[in-house]
């Protein structure tokens, strides 16, 4: 009778009974359905790369705390279950929701080089929209300069190793007076036109006499004559410094002053578009 | 002595499996919190809600239910305190704290998301959102 009630025999009785009574226990109680369900998203956590690299501890928290729930729910601790469960399953949201920032950082850094991209084409295109504006302005512009090229040609120039020069003669002027008259605004009016289009050309206007009258008087006159058509080109828009303006009265005369003939043609204003260096 | 030696040893090992089932038992917390563990739970946790507070305009925006899910814990925690239940006071502040967190980590996440709906505007050239 005593080696049966050693205090080695008692524990080992003992130790038997707790372990069938765990056995007992474990064999009637239902896994809680939640807890599976939490172990699944998680093996899935695990098996998502971002979520898994970018959780990583949340995700071993949550295994923890699943076990624990797990191992309360078997003891028939609900409340301690419970508690376990609902940590596992938030350290999983947190895991995913990491994972999801890390899925969306990336997709973010695409869309900002993508973004970047679309800004220099926008870019390039509105470059390219100005430009091919410019080039319907330059022909626009090409087609006007031709035009008024063309209404010159028909204003009888005279080409000279100066430029070409259009002369104004009494029609322009009345006798003595240095004030344009509608007819010699009128002829002025293409190469107003021209020089509006060719900003790079140069004007000289020359005025000229008859010798009817003292030197110094037919001076006067043709350069007040020249600075009457250098007042009606810049009213026409053109630039003054453009326009050089010289009196050389009864100099250069281009016909004999002894005939009325003669006299008509001296009485001039030479109005000549330099050539252009180069 | 060799007689008492054996259940020595043998109280040993079973010392050591308890110790194994307790701690298996009670991995997410002590089971038994006095008053102070439960106040510095509740600190903890009020702490976090607290700064989340900021957040949670965004967080709510997608529909997120964790801010309010941790102010309702919080607030649990408390009247459990004050009913002299420390354990429960204690494990509804860690879930109100760890909810805080969640809520912290889905502000961060709508952030994102409001990013990424400006760059997709930005990418193909239609006007961001204010």
């Amino acid at each position: 009778m005593n080696t049966l009630i050693t205090p080695s025999n008692t524990t080992k009785m003992l130790a038997l009974g707790v372990s069938m009574l765990a056995l007992a226990a474990c064999a009637t109680v239902q896994p809680n359905s939640r807890i599976v369900d939490a172990q699944t998203r998680l093996s899935a956590a695990y098996n998502d790369k971002e979520t898994s690299d970018r959780g990583q501890g949340n995700l071993q928290n949550a295994k923890v705390s699943l076990q624990a729930a797990e191992t309360q729910w078997k003891n028939g601790e609900k409340e301690k279950s419970a508690h376990n469960l609902m940590l596992g399953e938030t350290y999983i949201d947190i895991a995913e929701t990491r994972g999801q920032q890390a899925k969306i950082e990336k997709e973010n850094v695409q869309l900002s080089n993508q973004a970047g991209m679309a800004a220099k084409d926008r870019q390039l295109a509105s470059k390219n929209a100005v430009i091919a504006g410019q080039t319907e302005q330059l022909a626009d512009k090409n087609q006007q300069l031709a035009d008024a090229e063309a209404k010159l040609r028909e204003a009888d120039m005279q080409v000279s190793e100066l430029g070409s020069t259009m002369v104004l003669q009494d029609v322009a002027f009345d006798t003595g007076k240095s004030q344009l008259l509608p007819g010699g605004v009128n002829r002025l009016q293409p190469l107003i036109n021209y020089l509006r289009l060719s900003p790079e050309t140069k004007v000289r206007v020359e005025g000229y006499t008859d010798s009817v009258g003292g030197a110094s008087y037919n001076q006067q006159l043709s350069l007040d004559r020249a600075n009457s058509v250098k007042a009606l080109l810049t009213s026409g828009g053109i630039a003054a410094e453009r326009i050089a303006t010289i009196g050389s009265g009864l100099n250069k005369p281009v016909a004999t002053n002894s005939t009325a003939a003669g006299r008509q043609l001296n009485r001039r204003v030479e109005v000549t578009m330099l050539k252009q260096p180069g | 002595m060799s007689i008492l030696k054996k259940p020595a040893s043998a109280g040993g090992m079973r010392l050591a499996g308890i110790a194994t089932i307790l701690a298996l038992t009670f991995t997410a917390g002590p089971a038994f919190a006095d008053k102070s563990d439960s106040e510095a739970a509740i600190t903890r946790a009020a702490t976090k809600v607290e700064m989340v507070t900021r957040q949670a305009g965004q967080a709510g925006d997608k529909g997120d239910q964790s801010f309010n899910m941790a102010r309702e814990r919080l607030e649990a925690a408390r009247d459990a305190l004050k009913a002299d239940k420390y354990d429960t006071a204690e494990m509804l502040a860690a879930e109100s704290a760890l909810l805080a967190d969640l809520t912290s980590e889905r502000a961060a996440l709508a952030a994102l998301m409001v990013s990424r709906d400006n760059l997709m505007r930005a990418s193909s050239g239609a006007a961001p959102a204010l």
